[in-house]
């Protein structure tokens, strides 16, 4: 089977599927790359409503762009020996390589689940409200992503890293 | 083709009440920014967080909580830590990020479109020489390509008509 490439795959999507996320600062150098699905891209724009879900979107647009602009964040690589603070975390099981971006202000906060297309390229599939996905939950918002993901990139393989510094820089392991 | 969906905050102007919205995306901001700032002089410095704690005399899992997530820290806080870790402090100053100029090189140079600012006029002709300010296109793209505007289009909408 001859697979497209994934830069490939997502040049296709551009547009359509997929979005390219730049930080909301027009002058701001951009650190790390994301890409991010219509589900996503429906709600990370301004102007937000004056709600407590639009001040929920403005704060989790921050900590996209904190993620694009390349900053320090810190990532956790064990699902179940993590920080409960850490700004990005593996889901359980590490196998299916799917990350999770949490949003944590103001809490429960908000979870957007995706997976790496190459270090420092995270693909953004889906967000779910912290407080929707207890216990079980949590687990069927990892697989709403998966199946995301495959509609997305139905046969180019799944990126794989040795260790976190294989999927992203500058990051502070907790 | 439209790859990334721009959208834009507005600098505040005259009496208009600057949104929530705004408001709380600066506050992120700035929070992910000052974590930056502390969570690199922590790692420059190459003390334990052991150590970090004892010199500032809290609890280990206290200095671990605040180092593990940007937060709405106080002043003070941010005081003690930085000197704490290393003897510095903050730098001071202002800047105006939606004032000052639209960097072109925003997407990696394998991503192949045209990425559209709200601030592009809404007619203009790119080529692979001659980019307008707060467009891309792939370098080896060498077709020209106008952007053309209508009364209905929004500047999520506009629409590329390969011209030559």
């Amino acid at each position: 089977m001859t697979y497209m490439s994934m830069r490939a795959e997502i040049n296709v999507l551009l547009g359509k599927e997929l979005f390219h996320l730049k930080p909301l600062m027009p002058s701001q150098r951009v650190g790390r790359t994301m890409f991010i699905s219509k589900e996503i891209n429906a709600v990370v724009h301004p102007e937000w409503a004056p709600t407590s879900k639009g001040i929920r979107f403005a704060r989790m647009r921050g900590t996209l762009d904190a993620f694009t602009e390349g900053r320090r964040i810190t990532v956790a690589d064990d699902p179940y020996n993590k920080h409960p603070k850490a700004t990005m975390a593996r889901t359980d099981p590490v196998r299916d390589q799917v990350f999770d971006l949490r949003c944590l202000d103001p809490a429960p906060g908000i979870r957007v689940f995706g997976r790496f297309a190459e270090m420092d390229t995270f693909v953004a599939v889906t967000w779910e409200y912290r407080e929707n996905i207890n216990g079980r939950d949590f687990d069927a918002a990892v697989v709403r992503c998966i199946n995301g993901w495959h509609k997305l990139f139905p046969t180019t393989p799944l990126f794989s890293g040795r260790n976190l510094n294989e999927y992203v820089s500058n990051f502070y392991p907790v | 083709m439209n790859t990334s969906q721009t959208s834009t905050l507005s600098e505040p102007a005259g009496d208009g009440r600057v949104s929530q919205g705004t408001l709380a995306y600066f506050q992120t901001r700035n929070r992910t920014r000052l974590h930056d700032i502390v969570l690199s002089e922590f790692e420059k410095s190459g003390i334990s967080q052991a150590t970090l704690a004892r010199r500032l005399g809290k609890r280990p899992e206290v200095v671990s909580r605040f180092l593990s997530a940007p937060g709405n820290w106080e002043v003070d806080s941010v005081s003690d830590y930085l000197f704490a870790i290393s003897g510095a402090e903050l730098s001071y100053g202002t800047s105006h990020p939606l004032s000052e100029a639209v960097r072109n090189n925003t997407q990696p140079d394998w991503v192949v479109g045209l990425s559209i600012s709200s601030a592009d006029p809404t007619s203009y002709t790119l080529d692979a020489s001659g980019l307008s300010p707060g467009a891309n296109i792939f370098p080896s793209t060498s077709a020209k390509f106008v952007v053309v505007s209508t009364a209905s289009d929004t500047d999520a909408t506009k629409r590329i008509v390969a011209a030559a």
